[in-house]
């Protein structure tokens, strides 16, 4: 699996990018999952969220991604009646952010490495802990700093009458 | 020589096929595109992304066909072989809840009480399990008269081998563990627990 395309994270006033997909557990709890489309190898899950930390409670503000259809999905198209702000209080676990210079690039998943990963503590939405992890140094001030990733082949988008047809 | 310039000239016509191809099936540019790449690697914001991008990457591209093609052409081959052949996946490891995960026995009510969603900022519905009621109605419809309910706790490994932790509530029936509705899935992240804080 081609390294992934992060989720956005506002977290003390800067956007950064997270290795972690809270929506992913929404969806296997049961929430409702309509059907994204795959645009390419860096965003299997189909969409990007955007989340925010406000007084130590999680919440997803805002979503990208196209359906099936062609449509173009938001976040009241995940939850209905809300399409500003929806309180994350299914998730419960860490949130990983990367930090500082990549240390070693691997072209699946997360799995990449860097300087360090800030780790958020989550426990049903609510922020209960928070730590960084150091992993090392990187050689030379030349490499780019926070998250990014190499390569992705980007498929061309489907017809409206194509995806009907399936 | 004239081997080369039949190579080479089949090389063009292969390139011409691909450009053509890419034209016509390529997607409108609705920046929706531009937004996820932008996202992938912010230096694609710099000013020296574009030239590199938009013109010395493409004549490269080009000329690595025009050279290699025969690769090119192999690996389409074996793109559309593969995608034909059956595979032989084994199927997904099912999670499943045994009686020694069962922790406490609840009633629906008890459980409703407890599980009310509330938030500050109204971004989430006062009802049990908040955006999740619905998925928790469509549980309750499992449950017949004389079942129980008990929350449980599960340690498991994931296809992937990783540990964690799946909580939530089951239908006893009998002896017979039912349908389960989760309610957290955390993965055990060892290295997460060292670190300064």
């Amino acid at each position: 699996m081609t390294a992934q395309i992060g989720e956005k994270l506002i977290y003390d006033g800067r956007q950064v990018s997270m290795c972690t997909e809270p929506l992913g557990d929404y969806f296997a709890f049961g929430g409702h999952h309509p059907e994204f489309e795959f645009t390419c190898t860096a965003l299997w899950r189909g969409y990007v969220g955007t989340w925010e930390i406000v007084n130590d409670r999680l919440y997803i503000v805002g979503l990208t991604g196209t359906l099936k259809d062609g449509t173009e999905a938001t976040l009241e198209t995940v939850f209905p009646g809300y399409p500003d702000r929806v309180f994350a209080h299914w998730y419960s676990g860490t949130l990983r952010i990367p930090e500082g210079k990549q240390l070693e690039y691997v072209h699946m998943g997360y799995a990449s490495t860097y300087e360090r990963d800030r780790i958020l503590k989550i426990e049903k939405g609510v922020v209960i802990g928070s730590h960084v992890r150091h992993n090392g140094d990187a050689e030379g001030d030349d490499g780019p700093d926070g998250y990014g990733i190499g390569a992705m082949t980007v498929f061309p988008r489907r017809t409206r009458e194509e995806a009907d047809d399936q | 020589m004239i081997y080369l310039y039949w190579y080479l000239g089949i090389g063009a016509v292969f390139l011409a096929v691909i450009f053509i191809s890419h034209q016509l099936t390529k997607s409108p540019d609705d920046g929706r595109l531009n937004d996820l790449l932008l996202a992938a690697d912010p230096r694609r914001d710099r000013w020296w992304w574009k030239p590199l991008n938009n013109v010395i990457v493409p004549i490269l591209a080009a000329l690595m066909v025009l050279t290699v093609w025969p690769i090119a052409i192999y690996w389409k081959a074996k793109e559309m072989f593969d995608a034909r052949r059956p595979k032989n996946e084994e199927p997904l490891k099912e999670f499943t809840v045994t009686r020694d995960h069962l922790q406490k026995q609840w009633t629906v009510a008890e459980i409703e009480t407890a599980e009310v969603v509330v938030d500050p900022m109204g971004a989430a519905p006062r009802t049990p399990f908040g955006h999740l009621n619905t998925a928790w109605e469509t549980f309750k419809q499992s449950i017949l008269e004389g079942d129980q309910l008990w929350s449980f706790s599960a340690p498991w490994t994931s296809e992937w081998g990783r540990e964690e932790v799946r909580d939530g509530y089951v239908v006893l029936r009998g002896e017979t563990i039912g349908a389960h509705f989760l309610t957290r899935w955390v993965f055990i992240d060892k290295d997460s627990e060292q670190g300064e804080c």
